[in-house]
């Protein structure tokens, strides 16, 4: 993998817990574990930074609008994501505004297939429809 | 968990996420022909970010083990069925 090597020292503990998790084939490499702890390390670090709570009020479409406000949580990390938890639905980007943007055309596609097959959707999908279909009109 | 954009399109290839148009961000999972979940299908360039994996992963219902082990190949469409039957997204009728 093209990168910066690195040397490292570790106690003896942890290399035989680490040596563990490998033979147990939860991580294929050393090398694996020590980039996931760093990504989560990271990850953690955003969520120190913070995520806040805005309003959508425009999906960005001529053919479908809004009839509440849609609160999502953006998320500073690798990438800005932008979640609605009730729509089980996620976007993201570079920047926040990418975000939205792609969160937006997300929940458009939902709208479009969900409506397409309401009458045939698993318990899930039946949920989310019914409150997508609440918040979104057709213009 | 880091993704890389060939494992997420293995993994959402075996489990034949149904996508209308190519140009489409998001997929449906179907069981016996019935939609039960929609998950991202569509990531851009380069591998996918740790936190959007993350979102993924949740979309697919999946803990971070069970998230592993699709992607390293373990779990495939009959043992991911499985596992939603036991979370309750597909129901037994």
């Amino acid at each position: 993998m093209a990168g910066t090597k690195v040397t490292m020292t570790i106690s003896d503990g942890l290399y035989s817990r680490t040596q563990k998790l490998i033979e147990a084939g939860l991580f294929p490499s050393f090398e694996e574990i020590v980039e996931y702890g760093l990504r989560r390390a990271l990850a953690d670090s955003a969520a120190i930074q913070g995520s806040r709570v805005i309003a959508i009020q425009d999906l960005r479409r001529p053919d479908l609008r809004l009839t509440a406000p849609l609160y999502v949580t953006v998320e500073p990390g690798e990438a800005v994501v932008v979640t609605n938890s009730d729509l089980d639905t996620f976007g993201y980007g570079e920047t926040e505004d990418e975000a939205i943007a792609d969160f937006c055309e997300c929940v458009a596609e939902s709208y479009w297939e969900l409506k397409e097959e309401q009458d045939n959707l698993g318990p899930h999908l039946a949920r989310i429809w019914a409150y997508l279909s609440r918040i979104v009109v057709e213009e | 968990m880091q993704l890389k954009k060939r494992e997420a399109e293995k993994v959402l290839t075996k489990l034949q996420m149904r996508v209308k148009s190519t140009h489409h961000k998001t997929g449906t999972f179907l069981y016996e022909g019935k939609p039960i979940l929609r998950a991202r299908v569509s990531f851009g360039k380069g591998d996918v970010p740790g936190n959007v994996a993350d979102k993924l992963r949740g979309q697919l219902k999946l803990n971070e083990q069970q998230f592993r082990e699709l992607v390293r190949c373990p779990i495939g469409y009959e043992e991911y069925v499985e596992i939603l039957k036991a979370k309750g997204y597909i129901g037994d009728a």
